[in-house]
C-alpha cells in the first residue's frame, strides 16, 4: 500500500486556513480594550454599586512616606471610603510604585501617554513635567482655601505664576539625640550649633562604650544628599543662586563638606561603614536601626522616623530628645524639607474629578488623619492634632523656615528633578571619604557635573 | 498517485525567483526571523542610533549630536574606571569559577559515596533568586550586625569593611557571584567529564601514567572543547553583570565596584541621559564581538 503524502495544494490549503483563524483570533483581541495599568491593592471599597453610567475611577500613583508602611496603606483605605462615601459616582484606586522607580515609570508614562490621573511626588519631579505642559495648574484650590493658610514650601509648586500640586504632606529632618547621654555628660540643653554639637558628640563616645557621636550617611545615594544639605545650607551654601546659576563651588558650601567629611575623617565620630551603609533609596533604615539599638549618641533624621522610633524603640525613644538641626556657620540651621505635593496630570480625563478628591482630602479632618498616622504636617497651618506637645513635632514645626528643597534660594527650575535624581551630593561626599579628593577638587568636579545637567 | 511537488514542470516555466519551492523555505524561516529581528536586531539598532542623539528620558528631547556622547566617554573618568573594574572583574570571576568548579567537577566524577547528595547540595546556589543571595551577603558582609564579622570578633579578628572598603569592595562583591555561578560550571564540565571513556584511563594507568598526568594530557585535551564554550560564555555573562553589583554596592563606594553596565544604568536612569547610557551600551557590544572573534579564532586554531 503506498502511503498518501501531502499535497503541496493541500498544504496550502491547510496553512491559509489557519493562518486566518490566527488573524481572526489578533482582531478580535485587538478589539478588546486593555486597562492602562495593572492595579496593586485597590483602596477603593467594593460596597455600594455606581451609577452605571457616570461612575469615575480615579487612579493615583502614590509612594511609601510614611515610616509605618501599614499606617499609610490604612490611611489611604480610609481616605479613599471616606471620598467615596462623599461623592458616591467617584472612586479612588491608589497604585503604589517604589521611590526608584517613581520618576523614570513617570517619564515613560508621559512618553507614552499612559499615564495615572494624579501622582503625589517630591515637588521637583512636579515642576519637571509642569514646564513640559503636563501637569494641571491648581490655583482655584489655592485661592479658595486661601494661600496664606499655607505654610512657606508652597513655594517650591509655584513655577511661573501657577500652582502644580496641592500640598500632601509637608515636614523637616530634624536633630534625634540621646538626652541621657547628653546629661550624663554634663550638658544640659541640646547642642545648638556645630561647635557644640562636635564638643558633646567627642565627650559622649569617648565616655560611653560601643556608642558612636554622630550618625550620618557617607555613601552614594539620597539619603546622604538629604543628611548633607543640612550642612550646605547651615553654611550659607547654595545649589542654585538668585540668578538660578549653579553655586556648588562656593565657601560655604567649602566649610559644609569639610565639617561633614571631618566628623568621620578627623574627630572619628561615625560608625564603621558608612560609605556603604544606604542606597539611592531612602531607606537610611540602618541608621534608624542603630539609633534605635543605642549605638547612636546623635543623627539626623525626619519626623516620620521620631514616630517610627516611638514604636519600634519605645525604650530609646523614652531617652531621646528632638531639637532643631543645630545652627552652622551661617547663623541658622538647615534642613532638607519634605514637600510633597500632590498633582494632576493633563491628559487625564477626570482632572475635575481629582480637583474634587484633592478638595477633599484638603479637609481639616483629613489632614489631623495624615498627621496622626504619621507625624507628617499636612501644609496647612492650624490644624490641631495630638501631637502638638510632642517634642518632636515641635522640632519639625520650628524647622519648616529652615528647611529647604533643591534649588533653595531660586526655588522651582525645570532641572531640579535631574539634578535631585542624580544623587551627585552623595558622590560629592564620596570624592573626599573615599577617593581621598580634597574638598576643593570635589566642590570643583561637581559644580561642573551640576552644569551640565542645569544646561543640558 | 499523490506525491508532494516541490519541484515539478510547471516550477520550468517560472521566474527562479519567483517560484513557489524557492520561496517556501524563506516562508517557514519568516517567523523565526521576524522574532530575531523584533527582539534583537530593532532593539539593537534602536540603541546604536540613541547613542548618536542626546536623547533624555525626562524630556522628549532627541537630536543627533553625532559622536559627541563616543567622544565624551573617553575623557569621563568614571568611565574608563568602570571599564577597568569590568575587565579585572570578569579576569577574577571567570576564572575563580573555573579554578573551584574544575575540581569539584572531577571529584563529582569520581566514584564517592553519597556522590547524588553531593551533587544536589552543590547545585543548590544556583536555584537561588539573585535578589536573595544579594540580601543574604549584604547581611553577611555588614560591619556591625554581620555573621562574617561576628565570627571574626569571637576569633579576635580585627572588623573588616567588605563592601565599604574601597580595596575589598570588588572582591567581596564578586563572591555570592562566584557561589551561585559555580553549579553552572560545575555541571558542565561534569557532563563533559562523564563523556570521557573510562577506557582511555585504564590504558593510560596500564601505561604508567600518574592521576596528574592521566588529567593533564588526556582529562583536559578531552575538555577543551566543553572549556571554549563555558569561557566564551562566562566572559560575556560577567562582563555584562549587573544585578548582583547594583544590589550590593550600586557601583560603590567612590567607584570601586562601578561597571560599564551599573554606570551605563545609573546613567539612564539617574541622570536620564540615554544618549549616553545607550553609547556604553554600544561599547560593550563591541568589546564583546570583537572577543567572541578573536576567541572562537584563537581557541579553534588547529596547533
Amino acid at each position: 500500500m503506498t502511503r498518501r503524502h501531502l499535497t503541496r495544494r493541500e498544504f496550502l490549503k491547510a496553512s491559509m486556513s489557519m493562518a486566518a483563524l490566527a488573524g481572526g483570533a489578533m482582531a478580535i483581541g485587538a478589539c478588546t480594550p486593555v486597562s492602562p495599568a495593572q492595579p496593586a491593592a485597590p483602596a477603593a471599597p467594593a460596597a455600594a454599586a455606581p451609577a452605571a453610567a457616570e461612575s469615575v475611577e480615579i487612579v493615583m500613583w502614590n509612594h511609601p512616606t510614611f515610616a509605618d508602611t501599614e499606617a499609610e496603606t490604612k490611611f489611604w483605605d480610609n481616605i479613599a471610603q471616606k471620598f467615596h462615601a462623599q461623592n458616591p459616582n467617584a472612586t479612588l484606586r491608589v497604585e503604589w510604585v517604589p521611590w526608584d522607580q517613581a520618576f523614570s515609570k513617570m517619564s515613560a508614562a508621559v512618553a507614552s501617554g499612559q499615564v495615572p490621573d494624579f501622582t503625589q511626588s517630591g515637588a521637583e519631579q512636579s515642576i519637571v513635567f509642569a514646564a513640559q505642559g503636563e501637569v494641571e495648574p491648581v490655583n482655584e484650590i489655592y485661592e479658595a482655601i486661601g494661600v496664606d493658610n499655607f505654610d512657606q514650601l508652597i513655594k517650591y509648586y509655584n513655577y511661573q505664576g501657577n500652582y502644580y500640586g496641592v500640598p500632601y504632606l509637608h515636614g523637616s529632618e530634624i536633630f534625634f539625640y540621646r538626652k541621657d547621654l547628653l546629661e550624663k555628660a554634663g550638658y544640659a540643653e541640646p547642642p545648638k550649633t556645630w561647635e557644640e554639637w562636635l564638643e558633646a558628640a567627642l565627650k559622649v563616645q569617648a565616655e560611653n562604650e560601643g556608642v558612636y557621636g554622630v550618625g550620618i550617611d557617607w555613601s552614594k545615594g539620597n539619603s546622604t544628599q538629604q543628611i548633607f544639605i543640612c550642612f550646605m545650607w547651615g553654611a550659607g551654601g547654595v545649589m542654585l543662586n538668585e540668578e538660578g546659576k549653579v553655586a556648588i563651588d562656593s565657601p560655604e558650601n567649602a566649610q559644609a563638606l569639610q565639617f561633614y567629611t571631618d566628623l568621620g575623617l578627623k574627630h572619628n565620630l561615625l560608625p564603621e561603614g558608612v560609605t556603604a551603609l544606604s542606597q539611592y533609596v531612602t531607606t537610611a533604615t540602618p541608621l534608624d536601626q542603630m539609633y534605635g539599638n543605642g549605638q547612636l549618641f546623635s543623627t539626623i533624621r525626619f519626623v516620620t522616623n521620631a514616630q517610627a522610633l516611638q514604636s519600634q524603640f519605645p525604650e530609646v525613644y523614652a531617652q531621646s530628645g528632638f531639637a532643631m538641626v543645630p545652627a552652622g556657620p551661617s547663623g541658622h540651621s538647615g534642613a532638607f524639607a519634605n514637600a510633597n505635593p500632590m498633582w494632576i496630570l493633563k491628559r487625564s480625563p477626570n482632572r475635575e474629578v481629582v480637583k474634587d478628591f484633592l478638595r477633599f482630602y484638603m479637609q481639616p479632618d483629613n489632614l489631623r488623619d495624615l498627621t496622626e498616622a504619621s507625624g507628617w504636617l499636612s501644609g496647612i497651618k492650624g490644624i490641631t492634632t495630638k501631637f502638638d506637645n510632642e517634642e518632636w513635632f515641635k522640632a519639625n514645626v520650628d524647622m519648616v523656615p529652615w528647611a529647604v528643597r533643591v534649588g533653595w534660594i531660586y526655588g522651582p527650575h525645570p532641572k531640579n528633578g535631574t539634578a535631585e535624581e542624580a544623587f551627585l551630593l552623595g558622590q560629592m561626599v564620596q570624592e573626599v571619604v573615599v577617593n581621598k579628593k580634597s574638598v576643593a577638587e570635589s566642590l570643583a568636579i561637581y559644580q561642573k557635573k551640576y552644569e551640565e545637567i542645569y544646561n543640558a | 498517485m499523490a506525491h508532494t511537488a516541490l519541484a515539478g514542470p510547471q516550477s520550468k516555466r517560472q521566474s527562479p525567483l519567483l517560484s513557489f519551492s524557492t520561496l517556501f523555505p524563506y516562508l517557514l524561516l519568516l517567523p523565526a526571523t521576524l522574532l530575531i529581528v523584533s527582539l534583537i536586531v530593532y532593539p539593537l539598532a534602536t540603541g546604536l542610533f540613541i547613542s548618536v542623539t542626546d536623547r533624555s528620558l525626562v524630556s522628549m528631547r532627541m537630536n543627533i549630536v553625532g559622536l559627541r556622547n563616543y567622544i565624551r566617554l573617553w575623557q569621563d573618568p568614571v568611565f574608563l574606571e568602570a571599564l577597568k573594574n569590568s575587565v579585572i572583574w570578569t579576569i577574577y570571576t571567570v576564572g575563580a569559577q573555573l579554578l573551584i568548579g574544575l575540581p569539584l567537577a572531577l571529584l563529582l566524577n569520581a566514584r564517592i559515596r553519597g556522590r547524588g547528595a553531593f551533587r544536589t547540595l552543590l547545585l543548590m546556589p544556583w536555584t537561588m533568586p539573585t535578589i536573595v543571595v544579594g540580601i543574604i551577603f549584604t547581611w553577611l558582609y555588614h560591619p556591625v550586625v554581620g555573621y562574617l564579622n561576628y565570627v571574626g570578633h569571637l576569633l579576635g579578628l580585627p572588623k573588616i569593611m567588605f563592601l565599604a572598603d574601597v580595596n575589598l569592595a570588588l572582591w567581596s562583591t564578586g563572591v555570592p557571584v562566584i557561589w551561585r555561578g559555580l553549579p553552572f560550571v560545575m555541571l558542565l564540565l561534569l557532563a563533559a567529564l562523564q563523556g570521557i571513556d573510562r577506557e582511555l584511563y585504564d590504558a593510560a594507568a596500564v601505561d604508567g601514567a600518574t592521576p596528574w598526568q592521566q588529567f593533564w594530557s588526556l582529562t583536559l585535551p578531552l575538555l577543551v572543547p566543553t572549556l571554549r564554550v563555558l569561557i566564551l560564555m562566562e566572559v560575556i555573562w560577567m562582563f555584562n553583570l549587573f544585578d548582583m553589583v547594583w544590589i550590593l554596592t550600586k557601583g560603590g563606594p567612590g567607584n570601586a565596584t562601578q561597571l560599564l553596565a551599573t554606570y551605563a544604568y545609573y546613567k539612564a536612569f539617574f541622570e536620564f541621559d540615554l544618549g549616553y547610557a545607550s553609547a556604553i551600551g554600544a561599547v560593550i557590544f563591541v568589546l564583546m564581538i570583537v572577543f567572541s572573534l578573536l576567541f572562537v579564532r584563537v581557541s579553534t586554531r588547529q596547533v
